[in-house]
């Protein structure tokens, strides 16, 4: 992709990235590529006619047509069957016993990613803060981008489409650092996040079986694995990207040495976290209301960033968590002045720590498939103390495992690719060579998706 | 630009060639070992003459069988001068027998490979089965034709047919409804979809007037296990078996295709001729096919009757004892062409073996570890407080003694400690009188393939005349202070 792009004149490069990037979706399942065409279309339309207009309400109809058609997509393919078990069951509550009809739909691959990123752009030609695309080509282009398309980062039009548009030449930078960042994303992804969800899968499998000490191993993996995974993606999206002299925004920044929730999501998944700032908690009146409304946007908002993640109550109760963590810590600054310091040291190291514990526990909700698995795993913990049992993990993860947490705390505040440019050239390619053998050698040998594709 | 890339993508493949080195010397043994197949493999390919490569039809026994040998062990009882190696687990079928003969070193003593050639393995059932995923994964480690580190790599990227199972779902029931069924005769479904159909909209009644839903169960079972025609163009278990012949022929080995029994009775029954002519159309390609390719073709599809299919509510090749035996006999008469010297007329030879993996009925439990083994997983560990392995027991009255009576016995015995301390002992004793005999031996043969292995054969004449009460006792006997391995312990009464 990355030489033919280069060997196209500018004017064909972009079909040759839509080509690509719907092939790309297509390998997964054929007829879900009618989905994304179907956003497509519809949006780059009703865009096209709101510029048109400066009837406000007409404008808003167009907008409606986006909204309702994009989110009537994900609800179809996402939240159906969520909405009418949970109505049923609430029915019964009531003694009303109805049946709503089955959708043997299977969930999209990015549907949750694409519809967002493609919702962005209308809200923002609505609100004037963007022309409309007139280049449906290009406009295609920013909704299917292919490195981005199926786990994000979830771009903005005008941060994306200037760069896809732009004339790019082949540099040694862009391919060294992309290199860089496919490499470390490899290794991120196939030998910790593959290895660590071995034991992960085991401890969610049964947890009764296990003892308090490897159900807390397991807990601390699946914290360290979800990251793994989106972040190998990330920046191996990120990479890919680079190649052609595109830009991705950086999804995440050690969010595991956070001092408190807030910033953990200002470290998390950003590009998700900074949609709903823009496009939610703002429009809701962001922290320009009153504190009783304010903390119930905060709330609000949090549950619904859980329930974009899933279809079920233990996604809501996992955003909910956040939400009341965030709203609590907030409490504590404002009327304690527990003001956790920027600066490392002990007072630092206890907010990372406590952030940590929060976050892990917040996790358990959203691994296991069901609550009943939630509280087995609680009473696990608390009543399997000095059980043995067969819960191994080789030398070896533990030396991988240990190995990423320190090049995770070296990267503080930093990403690979540009680690690397500060360091000398001895020092780098002796961990380019750590990393490939690492990656040829121990990656983990179950077929594990990335978490994030079934978002 | 370029030449600074050329140059590091060379530093890179210099990288890569140094650490499949490292990969190969310290870390691939531990990664092959995890497979269970190739670690099977690893105890027969050097020193088995006849190799015998099997799925569940060689691992599973009836709970009521008296003798519960596989059947490649039945077939080793015609030829007692051969040496037998067995592979064999669940579910593998072609794609994995050839990977496993491309790790069968260069230097090797088998003569003939017998490989089993299962029908339902070329149907749509089996092919897109859910345990494909694992047994590609397997396959990867396997593959001889790339360095290991570029499979294990491969195996880290899952770059492998790791479809998932309900995508293996959607890839069955495509075949069944594209494929199409050819009769030369009218007949009324036109895929195996609306033939299941048909079927589980009631074609079975009980007497009470209601439907038999196992029986239809069952029935569509068969129709969709064995409703289709193998296309030679597309299917991949041809691939698999052309393959596998070709490879047999270039490494001078004969290669004998075990066609394996299904239940052609409960089939004709429960689907009609129909299902059989299908059944019986694939059989003759399989046989002429192979037969023209040069391999020897065993056909056994209707040679075990339906009482010995062990399972009797879905379809398998699981075969009880007799069934065992005829499915061996078959195969071993069949592959006289190429030991002719080697044959003995087996069927009713009193052969009796115990390598500590299955158990042998004729021989007590000993003391099993999987520390080492020579054949399958576990041998027998001897040591100063348990020194006498598994014994067999025979009362001389249930001994065939007619034609002069002599029993041969030998077993495989492994010690880091002195080799003299272990003793293959023949003894034979009265249940009043006490001792009659006692011969203890340890040879000095070796095989120089597998060093820590030795061979001890004791050959004794049966003592007449034989008294009420007279029996004879076999063991190995450990006198030494280290540990001590035996296996494959085999007692053979010969003329």
């Amino acid at each position: 992709m990355v030489a033919g792009y280069y060997a196209l004149p500018h004017r064909w490069r972009w079909v040759l990235l839509l080509a690509g990037s719907y092939y790309f979706y297509m390998c997964w399942r054929v007829e879900y590529i009618v989905l994304i065409l179907a956003s497509t279309l519809i949006d780059f339309w009703s865009s096209g006619q709101m510029e048109k207009t400066e009837k406000k309400s007409i404008r808003k109809a167009y907008l409606m047509l986006s909204i309702v058609s994009n989110l009537g997509l994900l609800f179809a393919f996402k939240y159906y069957h969520f909405a009418t078990n949970s109505s049923e069951e609430i029915l019964s509550w009531f003694n009303v016993f109805y049946h709503f009809p089955d959708l043997e739909v299977l969930l999209p691959v990015g549907i949750s990613f694409y519809t967002f990123q493609t919702l962005s752009y209308t809200i923002d030609v609505y609100k004037r803060k963007l022309p409309a695309e007139k280049h449906i080509g290009y406009f295609a282009l920013y909704v299917a981008y292919f490195p981005q398309l199926v786990a994000g980062p979830i771009e903005r039009y005008d941060r994306l489409a200037p760069q896809l548009k732009a004339v790019h030449v082949p540099l040694y930078e862009n391919f060294s650092n992309g290199f860089r960042l496919l490499l470390y994303g490899l290794f991120v992804k196939m030998v910790i996040a593959d290895n660590l969800a071995v034991y992960v899968q085991q401890i969610y499998d049964n947890p009764s079986i296990y003892s308090s000490y490897s159900i807390l191993t397991g807990l601390l993996f699946y914290s360290f694995q979800i990251y793994a995974d989106f972040y190998g993606y990330s920046i191996m999206a990120i990479g890919s990207a680079m190649m052609i002299g595109v830009n991705l925004m950086d999804n995440f920044k050690t969010p595991y040495l956070a001092r408190n929730i807030s910033e953990f999501w200002q470290r998390w998944h950003i590009s998700l976290s900074t949609w709903f700032r823009d496009y939610l908690y703002i429009p809701l009146g962001g922290n320009q209301v009153k504190i009783p409304r304010w903390a119930l946007n905060i709330f609000l908002v949090f549950t619904i960033s859980g329930l974009w993640h899933g279809a079920s109550w233990n996604f809501v109760i996992w955003g909910s968590i956040f939400g009341l963590m965030f709203l609590l810590e907030r409490f504590f600054q404002d009327t304690l002045g527990w003001i956790t310091p920027e600066k490392w040291g002990i007072r630092r190291s206890l907010g990372v720590a406590k952030t940590f514990l929060i976050v892990s526990i917040a996790w358990i909700f959203f691994r296991s498939p069901n609550l009943g698995v939630v509280k087995n795993i609680f009473n696990s913990v608390y009543s399997n103390t000095g059980m043995e049992d067969s819960f191994h993990v080789p030398p070896m993860v533990w030396i991988l495992f240990l190995l990423f947490l320190l090049s995770d705390i070296l990267l503080f505040n930093n990403r690979f690719d540009r680690w690397c440019n500060n360091h000398p050239m001895w020092l780098r390619w002796s961990i380019y060579g750590v990393l490939i053998f690492a990656v040829m050698a121990f990656g983990g040998t179950d077929n594990q998706p990335f978490i994030y594709f079934q978002f | 630009m370029i030449k600074k890339l050329l140059i590091r993508l060379a530093i890179i493949l210099a990288l890569v060639f140094v650490f499949n080195l490292v990969y190969k010397n310290y870390f691939l043994k531990d990664d092959l070992m995890k497979i269970p197949i190739y670690d099977s493999l690893q105890s027969h390919k050097c020193c088995s003459e006849i190799l015998y490569l099997a799925e569940s039809s060689n691992l599973t026994v009836a709970n009521t069988d008296t003798d519960r040998r596989r059947i490649s062990d039945m077939i080793s009882d015609y030829y007692p001068g051969l040496e037998f190696g067995t592979v064999n687990y669940g579910a593998i079928h072609g794609s994995v027998y050839y990977k496993l003969m491309e790790n069968i070193p260069d230097e090797n003593r088998v003569k003939t490979l017998i490989i089993t050639l299962n029908m339902r393995s070329f149907g749509a059932d089996w092919i897109y089965s859910k345990l494909e995923s694992l047994l590609q994964r397997d396959n990867v480690m396997m593959d001889v034709s790339r360095p290991p580190l570029i499979n294990r790599f491969f195996l880290g990227l899952k770059a492998y047919d790791n479809r998932m199972e309900n995508e293996r779902r959607e890839q069955v029931g495509d075949a069944w409804e594209k494929n199409i069924l050819r009769f030369p005769y009218d007949f009324p479904y036109r895929n195996v979809n609306a033939w299941d159909r048909a079927l589980a909209d009631g074609s079975f009644k009980k007497a009470d007037g209601s439907w038999d839903m196992p029986k239809i169960q069952l029935a569509t079972s068969y129709v969709k296990t064995y409703g289709f025609q193998i296309d030679t163009l597309s299917n991949p278990r041809i691939a698999d078996f052309d393959k596998i012949v070709e490879y047999a022929h270039s490494r001078g080995w004969n290669i004998v295709l075990n066609l394996l029994a299904e239940n052609v009775e409960k089939a004709k029954e429960l689907a009609g001729k129909d299902l059989i002519y299908l059944m019986q159309q694939n059989r003759d390609l399989l046989v002429k096919r192979y037969t023209r390719m040069g391999a020897l073709v065993v056909d056994n599809l209707e040679a075990v009757p339906s009482e010995q299919f062990i399972d009797s509510t879905w379809t398998t090749e699981h075969y009880a004892e007799k069934g065992r035996k005829i499915i061996a006999q078959n195969v071993a008469e069949a592959m006289r062409i190429y030991h002719p010297d080697k044959y003995i007329d087996g069927k009713n030879l009193p052969v009796y073996i115990c390598n500590f993996d299955v158990p042998s009925p004729q021989f007590s439990a000993g003391n099993p570890s999987t520390d080492i083994s020579r054949s399958g997983k576990q041998s027998c560990l001897l040591t100063p407080e348990f020194p006498y392995s598994a014994s067999f027991r025979k009362l001389h009255s249930e001994i065939d003694t007619s034609n002069n009576g002599r029993v041969r016995v030998s077993a495989w015995v492994s010690t880091r400690g002195n080799i003299g301390d272990l003793k293959l002992v023949v003894s034979f004793e009265n249940e009043k009188t006490g001792l009659i005999k006692w011969n203890g031996n340890i040879s000095d043969a070796a095989d120089d393939k597998i060093p820590s292995w030795k061979y001890i054969e004791v050959s004794h004449e049966i003592p007449t005349p034989i008294r009420e009460g007279d029996f004879m006792k076999i063991y190995v006997w450990y006198t030494g202070n280290d540990k001590a391995y035996t296996d494959d312990l085999r007692v053979e009464f010969v003329k």
